[in-house]
């Protein structure tokens, strides 16, 4: 992965936090291992929380937490009331699964992905926001 | 004889990633669809899109209007990244995609009933 696609990727969660979580922070902090070639990163809010948003337009789902995260991930899949939404988690999660890993946290829902890996895990105690968690090699 | 649009210019970022710049560029699409004119989008010295910005920029142009979009838009292919193509085309293909009608329909059934499968 490049810089420039590092960069386009930070852009799609950052905007993701801006359009969707209503908070005004947004956390990023990163970690390279040069003995292993790899760079971590991961970006966070403290705003609405992905199955909050969800639950909001579908009051009736019984969907749990990890579930309705995994499907934010979907293509075409979003809480806007637009008809051009719903790409950023889902181009996010296609380009990460070839090239590393890719958590993402919200409220209790966690979800993994990688290349062997696609993982629900719904967490005892709520995050406060969203988390996203990317880990690479640098070719 | 189609005019050459360079996105950079209309933007006036090399980072094409807020919705709020992409306004910029979907107000020109729309008036050269318009006037029935036709344009070459230019993306060269663009470093980042996001879909948020193609979404706005371009799908919503390309969904009210698809016929006229692909008749009067086309991208110089030697300008843009495969990564950002990729991004394009997915864009176009989702605006297309969820002016359907079925995709409320079939995100009520998974969030009420069924899986995502």
């Amino acid at each position: 992965m490049d810089l420039d696609q590092i960069t386009e990727n930070i852009f799609e969660i950052v905007h993701n936090v801006k359009d969707h979580s209503q908070s005004n922070l947004v956390l990023i902090c990163g970690q390279w291992y040069p003995n292993l070639n790899k760079l971590s990163l991961a970006i966070a809010d403290d705003g609405v929380t992905i199955p909050e948003s969800f639950r909001e337009l579908f009051s009736d789902t019984q969907k749990s937490d990890s579930f309705l995260v995994d499907y934010s991930t979907q293509k075409g899949v979003s809480t806007k009331d637009v008809f051009d939404s719903g790409l950023g988690l889902y181009t996010l999660k296609k380009g990460f699964t070839k090239l590393g890993e890719l958590k993402i946290l919200s409220k209790t829902g966690l979800v993994i992905y990688n290349e062997n890996i696609d993982k629900q895990i719904d967490l005892e105690a709520p995050f406060p926001g969203t988390l996203i968690r990317l880990a690479f090699l640098i070719k | 004889m189609s005019e050459n649009i360079k996105v950079k210019d209309i933007i006036e970022t090399s980072l094409a990633v807020s919705s709020d710049k992409a306004k910029k560029l979907s107000e020109v699409l729309t008036t050269k669809i318009n006037k029935k004119e036709d344009v070459v989008l230019d993306f060269s010295e663009i470093r980042t899109v996001t879909t948020a910005f193609l979404n706005v920029g371009v799908g919503r142009v390309y969904g009210e209007n698809k016929d006229a979009f692909k008749k009067h838009v086309s991208v110089n292919p030697s300008t843009i990244t495969e990564l950002q193509k990729s991004k394009y085309d997915l864009v176009l293909e989702n605006s297309s995609a969820k002016r359907s009608g079925e995709y409320l329909e079939k995100m009520n059934e998974v969030l009420l009933n069924g899986n995502k499968n």
